[in-house]
């Protein structure tokens, strides 16, 4: 009888199987010094509940206490043959549960409730004691292919810490 | 008029400097920076990533239910909710040159969370694997065994699962135990 | 190192705009750079110590604060990224890198492209922790360090797991 130890290590997807010396899974683990180590989730999710339909929301983390600062998409609202939505951008309460927005801007028409509405760029960056903040969405001002454009919404500035 | 398609929505890429990781939202990918290894986090696949710089908290998710988003902050600690983790091996030759009997697999971790462990075998790399029944820890010995009845593990070359329900603090590699037989 | 914590903002309405529409920003030095909507293949920067100033570039009003804005070549694509620190900047393009350095006087940053090939695909792709950058291209995963970069995911995920 006869024994060999195998480390766990080297998960490369790229190698083909048989030529593989390490790992062709590694799923839902992540590496630690000490070995992987395993990722879960909290047994009680936080829902954001006061947003009503949000189909866009951007995270970005700021200050060395890990606060949230959100760009999302919320509000939509039966407009004439379609809809207006709101940018805004704000920041998480510490358990999720609600957001304080430093700004609202609301769009044109906009086509559909669905996620065609879309925040696609948001960074946020600190200086000189305020918080600097970039937020940009796209909509699609109609589902029709024939009435397509592209409504855009922005939020560049700062709020004082 | 033509139509017009809008761009994505924003993927992150956030760092934990507290784990030495990093996370990239669109193909749900880790990357230890100070170990040079990565992994995949299935589990968090489609959710949008937040960074949160904490070793009990490895990374902030969003996950979208219809137009309703859940927020979450992911937790190393025991009592949060364990995911289902896999480690799959690649190929190796445990008798180079020969054919070999696996007897038993020794999964090295502090968990019993240990659902199961599969032993697949090739005669040729160019086989297609084919898995023994996956057996479960014996409680005295710490080894996962291959020897009754059909559950035989004999190849020229092997592959093992590790599949995890429950929790775990670590997971490392696995001792395995095997006779050398004959090259044909 | 003492922790900030933010505040929450009194009412909504509490951002104060700039009004350079913009898809970025990121703190460089005593700077903050823009990338604006109104010429995506430049990038825009505040007067000195004050993220609340951005003087019209090329102006007397923008040299004495020592404001300004670069345009790169549109032949690497989009400005999609600023990764500051202290020190300097990585600007990324959708297919290069340049690093911003402060010279101070008229010129303010010089800008010197030192990766051609590899950017940053799509929108801040990119996360910065000490002097590493770490950012996807349309090849795979990447890592900037002492202004050279490494494919951490070839030969591991870059095929299997391309960036979408």
């Amino acid at each position: 009888m006869s024994n060999v130890k195998f480390d766990f290590l080297n998960w490369q997807p790229d190698i083909e199987d048989y030529r593989n010396e390490g790992l062709i899974t590694a799923d839902n683990i992540i590496h630690s010094p000490e070995g992987y180590i395993q990722y879960k989730t909290p047994a009680t999710f936080i829902t954001s509940t006061a947003l009503g339909t949000c189909p866009s929301m951007v995270v970005r983390s700021i200050g060395t206490n890990d606060q949230r600062v959100v760009a999302y998409i919320n509000n939509i609202t039966a407009a004439g043959a379609g809809y207006t939505a709101d940018l805004s951008i704000g920041l998480f309460s510490s358990d999720y549960s609600s957001i304080a927005n430093y700004t609202s801007i609301t769009s044109a028409t906009v086509g559909s409730l669905s996620t065609l509405n879309r925040v696609v760029a948001f960074d946020v960056c600190e200086l000189g004691g305020v918080i600097f903040m970039a937020a940009h969405a796209e909509c699609q001002s109609s589902t029709s292919l024939s009435g397509q454009a592209i409504i855009t919404l922005n939020a560049t500035g700062y709020a004082t810490i | 008029m033509a139509s017009v398609t809008i761009q994505q929505e924003q993927k992150n890429v956030v760092v934990n400097a507290a784990t030495n990781t990093v996370f990239f939202q669109d193909q749900a990918l880790c990357y230890n920076y100070k170990t040079g290894q990565w992994s995949r986090l299935s589990s968090a696949s489609g959710k949008r990533f937040f960074g949160v710089n904490n070793s009990a908290r490895l990374l902030g998710t969003i996950e979208n239910t219809g137009l309703s988003v859940m927020v979450q902050d992911s937790s190393t600690a025991l009592s949060a909710s364990a995911v289902t983790a896999t480690v799959v091996t690649g190929d190796f030759e445990l008798n180079p040159g020969g054919r070999a009997l696996v007897d038993g697999v020794r999964p090295l971790t502090d968990g019993a969370s240990l659902a199961s462990v599969r032993i697949g075998v090739k005669s040729l790399l160019s086989d297609t694997i084919n898995w023994s029944t996956g057996t479960s820890i014996n409680s005295r010995t710490g080894m996962s065994n291959f020897r009754a009845g059909d559950n035989v593990a004999e190849g020229r070359y092997h592959r093992s699962e590790f599949v995890f329900t429950g929790g775990f603090t670590t997971v490392s590699g696995a001792d395995f135990e095997f006779s050398a037989e004959g090259g044909v | 190192m003492t922790k900030i914590t933010y505040t929450t903002p009194a009412g909504s309405a509490a951002l104060n705009s700039v009004s350079i529409p913009s898809v970025g920003c990121a703190t460089v030095r005593d700077f903050v750079m823009l990338m604006p909507t109104s010429n995506r293949y430049s990038v825009r920067w505040s007067g000195i110590g004050d993220p609340t100033s951005f003087p019209t570039p090329g102006t007397s009003a923008a040299r004495t604060v020592q404001a300004g804005e670069q345009v790169f070549p549109s032949k690497f694509g989009l400005v999609t990224g600023i990764a500051g620190n202290d020190f300097f900047a990585y600007v990324f393009q959708e297919r290069a890198i340049s690093k911003a350095s402060y010279v101070a006087g008229d010129i303010v940053f010089s800008f010197d492209t030192f990766e051609e090939g590899r950017g940053c695909h799509k929108l801040n792709r990119f996360a910065r922790i000490d002097d590493k950058v770490f950012f996807e291209s349309e090849f795979g995963y990447h890592m900037v360090e002492n202004d050279a970069v490494v494919d951490i995911g070839l030969g591991f995920v870059d095929k299997s797991y391309t960036p979408t």
